[in-house]
């Protein structure tokens, strides 16, 4: 049993460690790996993600118009799913805030938090018109992801499709519609027919008027990686747990803030590994098997441990700060060591090894 | 024994002065100066910050990007009624420059000041009646914002002697749909939001060392005045306080701008401005009359902390022969006369990593007349409608790598610092003029060495 499993074993994993490389060719110098990363990024990495993120804001566009056509409780939950699609796409994206979603001021049109309650309800009560160019003139904490969730929703995901009301219904239309427009923006600002953000990265410190040189570029992708796992652990758990407050949590109404946590890990993770939709592409993870492969071993290592301790939760993250504290704290230390492996490992190696 | 004698006497001997030349050019902020030039490089907390102070500065960095909302609220309560954005990051995107309009009435870094024409009791601008000091274009459901300015931008070319063409923008603005009937004469001037990293330096600045550069009336003959801005202290009260904060230096410190924007901007009251920016309007029916502020004052120190304890990005590439010869032709030409170079700050122990510095903002925060064509026409306490302030320009260099764009002076009408230097005349005309006669190379080392600033 022992000697025909072995070979097995060892096939097996000739054949996996050659398919996670497979289009790399082991004699590419770490300048060349730098290169190729920096020109992979747009064309395999941001514009897939963003791609599929306004895919999925149209489908919850398109789900939220049959919402309101057929307001029964089957589309209802059909439209709330679609926002969760829609919102792992957002949050897988979250890894690399840079470039015209940044820029543009995109992240806060769609995902500023809290919800200004007092005034979606009060623009409920009116009659004022709900067309595309009203609803891009409203605030900020009037539009975007939550105040959806709000209504999609209601407390604590208790939303019933016959408490929906017209004016209700109008309003998730057209924000629905907003939304899938700047995530379009998102997409269009990395496509060479757009706004070729793409460019920046691919010709950074060959002409790139964003990126003086490619260590600029390559520390641009990885500090976004380190910002997003600090986000996580220092605000979005550290504020509700430490005030042991629920209110502080950022999506209390579909209750989806583990699905959060996790979608950022998994995405900064996918990024990290040049991994994103199934596109294989040059990414830090070959550039850190080059230089120093325990590290590399280590920081996949952390990222497993941090989205494993992310998806364990059963229980809502706004109860879990209660009931769950030691689970929470374990979660949010893992965090904070995977942080700082990249801030004093990973970041370091970029600097030194990043010439050009 | 004669032998020790001689080793004694020499040791005696009175130290030299340190020569500023001596140190690193990178270090703009001095010991708290930070190498980063990627995205963040605005936000970065000063070295040296005890375990209570990071606390202190994390607090504030959390309320600089809180998006406010209209109270009752559990959460963030006090938008409103009337702002033009609902957080400080809005317009202060990752810490650094807002930008002009693209045109039309759309815009959201940038606010518009207005005032009647004249001085108040306090020597500074005159609220327009029923709108006050600042057009807020936004307001909370129900209430109508003040206005909206409609921005039009004409274009001209500009001719270097040597045949470059470069195009010059200009905006037109238009106030447009007041809530009601604007005063005639109302006067309007364009800010958009400032870069908030150092300064604790520039607070901590010695007012001697800014004097020291002022000749109010070009007593020296070098066409080149600076003077100082002496403003009214909103918060303390206090008359005839040197301003050196803003486009035109007209508030005195950080918790002094910092009270002002939360409540013009946002809307947000604290003990120092504990009245909503609608008080008294017709619209309000009475509401908003007492005093009642939004924000503890350990909120507000929190966030004066943030900004006083932010490093200066460093400079780069400072040793690159291109650089220095740029750097040589800036002073040739004059800019460094207002573009003061070094600055040294107080020495205040409770706040060692801002004391005693020697600092390279290149400003000497006085204000200049830079001619008609940059003028709003609108005077801020002793700022006359033709003077700003000198615009520090330490961390500029990295304002595209940062927000994005590379739009320059205090309306965003330049889109670089070709553009920005063409915009300088009245005292920065002749500066100007020597740029402008300058070779193509030396013109190109010149913006070298501002990029690398």
């Amino acid at each position: 049993m022992k000697s025909t499993f072995l070979p097995f074993a060892l096939f097996l994993l000739l054949i996996s460690s050659c398919k996670k490389d497979n289009n790399q060719s082991p004699e590419k110098s770490s300048n060349e790996l730098v290169s190729q990363a920096l020109a992979d990024f747009g064309p395999k990495i941001a514009v897939p993600t963003y791609a599929n993120l306004h895919s999925k804001a149209q489908l919850l566009a398109n789900s939220i118009q049959e919402l309101r056509s057929n307001t029964n409780q089957e589309n209802l939950v059909t439209a709330q799913n679609q926002w969760f699609a829609t919102r792992t796409a957002w949050e897988q994206s979250e890894c690399m805030l840079f470039g015209p979603v940044a820029t543009e001021a995109l992240d806060p049109a769609i995902d500023t938090w809290p919800v200004n309650q007092n005034e979606v309800d009060s623009l409920l009560a009116s009659s004022n018109a709900l067309g595309s160019s009203q609803i891009e003139e409203l605030g900020e904490g009037l539009k975007g992801f939550h105040p959806i969730e709000y209504l999609l929703f209601g407390i604590a995901r208790s939303r019933k499709a016959t408490e929906l009301s017209q004016r209700q219904l109008d309003y998730l239309v057209a924000l629905a519609n907003n939304l899938a427009e700047k995530t379009e923006a998102m997409h269009t600002g990395w496509l060479e027919t757009g706004g070729n953000f793409t460019s920046e990265l691919a010709n950074a410190g060959k002409g790139s008027t964003v990126f003086s040189s490619q260590q600029d570029g390559f520390l641009e992708i990885a500090n976004a990686i380190v910002e997003i796992i600090g986000e996580v652990g220092e605000g979005k758990i550290q504020e509700p747990f430490a005030a042991r407050d629920s209110l502080l949590e950022e999506s209390p109404f579909a209750m989806n803030s583990w699905n959060d946590f996790k979608d950022n890990l998994v995405g900064a993770k996918n990024n990290y590994m040049g991994n994103v939709l199934d596109q294989n592409s040059t990414s830090i993870h070959h550039f850190v098997v080059k230089n120093n492969s325990a590290l590399d071993v280590q920081i996949q290592q952390a990222f497993d441990r941090s989205i494993g301790n992310l998806s364990a939760f059963s229980t809502p993250f706004g109860r879990a700060i209660f009931s769950q504290p030691a689970q929470v704290q374990t979660a949010q230390t893992n965090l904070a060591s995977l942080k700082t492996l990249l801030e004093e490992k990973l970041i370091p190696l970029i600097q030194l090894q990043v010439k050009n | 024994m004669l032998t020790s004698l001689s080793f004694i006497i020499p040791s005696c001997k009175e130290p030299e002065a340190f020569p500023d030349s001596n140190l690193d050019e990178r270090m703009s902020g001095g010991d708290a100066t930070v190498f980063d030039a990627g995205r963040g490089a605005y936000g970065h907390s000063m070295e040296g910050l005890g375990p209570r102070d990071l606390q202190v500065h994390s607090f504030g960095d959390k309320m600089f990007g809180t998006a406010f909302v209209l109270g009752p609220a559990p959460l963030h309560p006090g938008l409103g009624p009337l702002f033009n954005q609902n957080s400080c990051s809005s317009c202060h995107q990752s810490e650094g420059r807002g930008k002009a309009s693209d045109g039309g009435t759309s815009y959201e870094s940038l606010f518009f000041r207005i005032s009647m024409p004249g001085n108040d009791e306090n020597g500074g601008p005159i609220a327009v009646p029923g709108f006050g000091h600042q057009i807020q274009d936004r307001a909370v459901f129900g209430i109508k914002p003040e206005a909206n300015v409609h921005t039009r931008w004409e274009t001209r070319k500009v001719q270097f002697p040597d045949g470059e063409e470069v195009e010059l923008r200009q905006p037109v603005y238009d106030i447009q749909n007041p809530y009601s009937d604007l005063p005639s004469g109302v006067l309007i001037s364009p800010r958009v939001a400032r870069p908030v990293f150092g300064m604790g330096l520039i607070e901590a600045i010695d007012e001697a060392s800014i004097l020291a550069h002022a000749d109010p009336n070009d007593l020296d003959g070098n066409g080149i005045s600076g003077k100082p801005n002496l403003v009214y202290d909103y918060v303390t009260g206090k008359q005839k306080v040197l301003g050196r904060i803003g486009w035109k230096a007209g508030v005195p410190d950080l918790k002094g701008q910092i009270a002002r924007a939360l409540n013009e901007d946002i809307g947000i009251t604290t003990s120092a401005f504990p009245l909503k920016n609608a008080h008294g309007q017709p619209q309000m029916a009475g509401a908003y009359l007492t005093p009642n502020p939004d924000l503890p004052d350990s909120s507000l120190h929190a966030l004066v902390y943030y900004m006083q304890t932010l490093s200066v990005p460093a400079r780069r590439d400072v040793k690159n022969p291109d650089i220095l010869e740029g750097q040589s032709l800036f002073k040739a030409i004059g800019c460094i006369r207002c573009h003061v170079d070094v600055q040294t700050t107080r020495v205040d122990m409770r706040q060692k990593m801002l004391s005693g510095q020697i600092i390279r903002p290149y400003s000497d925060f006085l204000l200049h007349d830079m001619g008609p064509e940059l003028a709003d026409n609108r005077p801020e306490f002793l700022a006359d409608g033709q003077e700003w302030r000198t615009a520090p320009l330490w961390g500029i260099g990295l304002s595209k790598r940062v927000s994005g764009h590379n739009q320059l002076l205090h309306d965003g009408r330049a889109r670089g610092f070709k553009e920005a230097i063409l915009w300088h005349g009245g005292e920065g005309e002749a500066a100007k003029q020597r740029f402008m006669k300058l070779s193509a190379s030396s013109r190109g080392k010149v913006l070298k060495f501002l990029e690398s600033l």
